[in-house]
């Protein structure tokens, strides 16, 4: 039985797979037109798109990521179907075959897809945003795009269109790892762009060919970057990573604790002249105002004005500005520097006390915080010059007086007490902060990552029983003893220290250096900053985490993958500290060259060539680089010698073309042999090649007689190149079917 | 020059007809100084052929019809007693002339072979101890049957290597054939030819061809074809350089004949077949079929523009 069963089995998908082949072959000789490919040429297709979307991946709604798997996935199937039949069915002499590309989904199927999913994208494009659904629509049409190649143009549109969704990703991340990938990833596409027009090119040659085409096109690159006006985007970039780790505006009793063990980047500061101190490294991001006996927030003053009429109500953060307030005094020297800010999506900005800058877009609060017109979206580079002994409000308004005072009375009833307590004992304000850092100083305070819980959030609790906390419960708890006290008293969060890099000199600051700490207002010397902390830990300001605290850290974020061992590795840190710099100058360099950078540059470009010397020094190194490259073609030219290897040269580089579209020699083909079927072939190429076929046999077999001058011999084979380049063009122009 | 060579052709042709390739060939072989073979089956016109040739050159001419009984010393000569000059005195062979025409070379004994082939490569002969030069110049044109027949002894690959060429003539095509038919051919006709050509004017020729110009490019050809037949592995006979220096000489007078001062590399490959086919396949078994096949293949692997890569 089954012996009579298996042929007929075995028969099964090869009668299939006959009828199946014998009309595609057939089509394919009767139709010129139909596109044939490899099934090398497919998987290379299908996985560029798997890898392009890859590239968008988080920023895709879930639904047409399903889709496109989907679509991914079916199409994958049938091409590995027919490959498989194909490698059966041919013999193993043809190793390689084409097909004519599968129709997998009738047209009027695709036509339904297309036409719903736009509908569905316009229907989600209110949560998506204008963007989102933009690039939606993009990807689903590279999707569908995949299902309907019958053509070679069609092929061409959908390699584009790769190229299209890869750089768009570029748009959500720019760091430089990702920048690099999305570049590999264009080079692939472009890899397969080159493979449908020069098919019997081999890979390698193809990899050089499109490294050398895309070197060419670097200067043109470079020149678009730093030239092309920098338009700000149609579109509102969509806040998807405001989830993101950082600190935020309402701080409770642990959050920054918890930001402790963030590894991730808050911004990168490079100073002009000197470095300071890491103990003066305040970096300030806002002040909280508002204590609600468990959360420390901005004033409400502000919340109850719209906040963007509020921003913009407050004073500009120039100089001049500064200068012009009655509330603010600025001895001394200021502290330049550059600051870039990773995305925040937020809009306060890091600076140093007392801060200024000249740049539009940034504003100063009453407070003295700097902040951003508008959300840190990306990453956002701005200038900032500090005045560290500038004198804050050296008089205090009624109301900020008022605010500043403030308390919850209810909660922390003990803190209170010893506040008024305080009072009694010191009349002096100094004494007081004195005799309390003092005693955080002294009594048995510890600085911990891992704080006991406390019940309710109560201060009194941390302050009096279990008197271990992070900064945020020392700034808190001095505030509010502070407050008690009748010292008009803030919190302020932001950052201390950061680490320095040595190869790129610059300071990395990090979310672990997220802190709070206070300020109190004096009479005559106003806002003062106040750190308990280093009361408590002087180390941690003096240099960063102290050794209690590193074991601690490490303890904590020791896991399965603990780099706990390779942190110690000093190469280890040596590299990520070069990596880090190469990050940096990207950041700095290419993604920090915005609109107004560009047009300080073209400004002083154009400043510069007023002067006439530079336009002299440049065209002398214009004309130098002419000299040096004609120079070293001539040399070059010299050391390849006699005119017959260069006209051989010539010819080998010709066939090759020829070669490149489809017109090849047959190996014992002599050059005159060729010249006549190509003259029979392709009678319009054959003014050009016969020249220089005719040429080469000329130089190659002849009799040299050597009264025909070096010269002569050089005009002729600058005429054979022309030839070239005419015969070039002519073949490129039939390739895209224009006569 | 280049009319003699126009009216030897134009003679050549009226008496062989519908063959002038070979015809070509055979004066480019004896222009080159070179023997040739001319294998075929009987009735080709193959001994029509080296007749015309030989007396169309001008030349002293004798005929020497190979059978199997036929000694050394009837080729050579013999050594006989002079009662006169009490002397032995030499009495020459049919080889002692310009041109000799050695028809069925392959019915003879393998020592009278050896005897003529002898002299071929050397140029003299040794009877009974004396050496005794022959003619300058000195052509042999040979014929022969193919292996299959009877009664033939093949030539051994080293004398073969002797030959600078070695072709056959083929069926005539329809029209020639017609032609052959129709004609009163008769040994008159042969008796008519006239001699066109003396040895002051083929030296003149043989001069002229000596200065025609090889480029590198043309050596290097010639070369990568050597090399070729070398490497492949499944062929047991190779191109030697002696095979080289005849393929190089046989296409300058190839090209000389097609009226050029240089030669090309449809000139290798015109002359390739007949001068190294029978270095690479000596004994050719099936003359009906496309018989230079292993030639052929060489050509095939060497391209003529960028030879040596």
């Amino acid at each position: 039985m089954t012996k009579i069963i298996k042929p007929s089995v075995e028969l099964g998908p090869k009668h299939s797979l006959k009828q199946k082949l014998t009309p595609s072959k057939s089509k394919s000789y009767s139709e010129n037109s139909a596109l044939q490919l490899t099934s090398q040429m497919y998987f290379c297709l299908l996985i560029f798109q798997l890898l392009n979307l890859a590239s968008l991946v988080l920023q895709l709604h879930l639904v047409y990521l399903l889709f496109a798997t989907f679509a991914l996935a079916l199409q994958f199937i049938v091409y590995l179907n027919i490959a498989r039949k194909g490698a059966l069915a041919s013999k193993p002499s043809q190793s390689i075959k084409s097909y004519v590309t599968a129709k997998i989904l009738p047209s009027w199927l695709i036509l339904l897809l297309a036409i719903s999913g736009s509908v569905a994208i316009a229907v989600a494009g209110q949560t998506l945003g204008i963007l989102l659904s933009m690039m939606h629509l993009l990807c689903f049409a590279y999707s569908l795009k995949m299902f309907e190649i019958p053509r070679r143009k069609d092929l061409y549109q959908l390699v584009v269109l790769g190229i299209f969704v890869a750089t768009s990703s570029l748009i959500f991340i720019q760091s430089i790892y990702f920048s690099l990938a999305v570049i590999v990833l264009v080079f692939g596409n472009f890899m397969i762009l080159l493979n449908l027009f020069a098919p019997t090119m081999a890979v390698l040659a193809q990899a050089k060919l499109v490294a050398k085409l895309s070197l060419y096109s670097v200067p043109l690159a470079v020149a678009l970057f730093v030239g092309f006006p920098k338009l700000s985007p149609f579109w509102q970039v969509p806040s998807v990573e405001s989830a993101k780790v950082g600190l935020s505006d309402s701080v409770k009793i642990g959050d920054i604790a918890q930001l402790a063990l963030s590894d991730e980047l808050a911004f990168r500061v490079s100073f002009q002249n000197s470095k300071p101190k890491h103990a003066q490294l305040y970096w300030r991001a806002m002040v909280l105002d508002d204590f609600d006996g468990v959360t420390w927030r901005q004033s409400r003053r502000d919340e109850t004005q719209n906040s963007q009429s509020a921003q913009s109500s407050y004073g500009s953060a120039t100089l001049e500005h500064a200068n012009s307030s009655a509330d603010i005094e600025l001895p001394g020297r200021g502290l330049t520097y550059q600051v870039i800010a990773e995305p925040s999506f937020q809009s306060w900005l890091f600076a140093l006390d007392f801060a200024t800058s000249e740049q539009g877009n940034i504003g100063q609060r009453n407070d003295f915080a700097l902040f951003y017109r508008g959300i840190i979206s990306q990453t956002l580079s701005y200038q900032v010059t500090s005045y560290p002994a500038a004198k804050m409000s050296a008089t205090l308004s009624d109301t900020s007086r008022a605010l500043n005072l403030l308390l919850s009375t209810d909660n922390n009833p003990k803190l209170l007490a010893k506040g008024q307590q305080l009072r009694q004992q010191y009349p002096d304000d100094r004494q007081l902060i004195n005799q309390v850092l003092t005693e955080l100083n002294e009594e048995n305070y510890y600085y911990t990552l891992q704080p006991p819980r406390l019940n309710n959030h109560s201060l009194d609790q941390f302050y009096f029983d279990t008197r271990a906390g992070f900064c945020e419960h020392y700034a808190s708890s001095f505030t509010y003893l502070m407050r008690a006290a009748g010292i008009p008293t803030r919190m302020v969060v932001g950052y201390l220290g950061g680490e320095f890099n040595l190869s790129g000199n610059y300071l990395s600051v990090y979310q672990r250096n997220a802190h709070a700490w206070s300020e109190v207002w004096l009479p005559n010397d106003g806002w003062q900053r106040i750190d308990p902390t280093a009361a408590v830990d002087p180390e941690r300001v003096e240099r960063g985490f102290s050794t209690s605290l590193m074991q601690e850290y490490d303890d904590l974020s020791s896991g399965f993958f603990s780099l706990q061992a390779l942190r110690a590795m000093w190469w280890y840190k040596q590299v990520k500290m070069q990596i880090d710099a190469i990050d940096y100058q990207w950041t700095r360099w290419v993604i920090g060259y915005t609109g107004q950078k560009q047009s300080r540059v073209m400004a002083q470009l154009l400043a510069s060539l007023k002067q006439g010397k530079n336009v002299l020094y440049f065209l002398l190194i214009l004309a130098g680089a002419v000299l040096l490259f004609y120079g070293y073609k001539v040399v070059k030219g010299k050391a390849k010698g006699k005119p017959e290897d260069k006209i051989k040269a010539l010819y080998l580089k010709t066939l090759k073309l020829m070669a490149q579209h489809q017109l090849v020699k047959a190996r014992s083909m002599t050059a005159q042999q060729f010249a006549d079927v190509i003259a029979t072939a392709r009678p319009e190429l054959s003014a050009n090649f016969c020249a220089i076929s005719n040429g080469f046999a000329q130089l190659s077999y002849q009799k040299f007689t050597d009264d025909i001058s070096q010269q002569e011999r050089d005009k002729q084979l600058i005429k054979l190149q022309l030839s070239y380049r005419r015969l070039r063009w002519q073949l490129w122009l039939a390739k895209l079917g224009i006569d | 020059m280049q009319t003699v060579v126009a009216n030897i052709l134009a003679q050549i042709e009226s008496v062989v007809i519908g063959k002038p390739h070979q015809v070509q060939l055979a004066l480019a072989c004896l222009f080159a100084k070179g023997h040739i073979l001319i294998e075929d089956l009987p009735g080709m016109g193959k001994t029509t052929l080296a007749n015309t040739l030989a007396l169309t050159l001008g030349l002293s001419y004798q005929r020497i019809q190979f059978t199997s009984d036929l000694m050394p010393a009837d080729v050579i000569g013999v050594a006989i007693f002079d009662k006169a000059t009490k002397l032995f005195q030499l009495h020459p062979g049919a080889i002692f002339n310009q041109v000799v025409l050695a028809d069925e070379v392959n019915r003879a004994s393998p020592k009278t072979q050896s005897a003529l082939l002898e002299a071929m490569e050397e140029g003299r002969v040794s009877v009974d101890g004396v050496t005794h030069l022959l003619p300058e110049p000195f052509f042999v044109i040979a014929t022969q049957n193919p292996m299959s027949h009877a009664g033939t002894y093949p030539l051994p690959e080293s004398q073969l290597d002797r030959f600078m060429m070695r072709i056959s003539l083929g069926f005539p095509s329809i029209d020639a054939e017609r032609k052959i038919l129709q004609s009163i051919t008769s040994h008159r006709d042969v008796m008519d030819i006239k001699p066109f050509l003396g040895v002051e004017q083929l030296r003149e020729i043989q001069q002229h061809i000596a200065t025609i110009c090889v480029a590198p490019a043309i050596v290097d050809y010639v070369i990568a074809l050597c090399r070729v037949s070398r490497q492949s592995e499944s062929q047991a006979k190779v191109l030697s350089p002696r095979a080289g220096k005849s393929l190089l000489a046989a296409a300058k007078s190839w090209a000389f004949i097609q009226n050029r001062d240089y030669v090309i590399p449809e000139d290798i490959q015109a002359v390739f077949s007949p001068v190294c086919e029978h270095r690479l396949a000596p004994q050719q078994h099936h003359i009906f079929e496309q018989a230079d096949e292993i030639s052929q293949q060489i050509l095939s692997q060497i391209d003529p523009t960028n030879p040596l890569f």
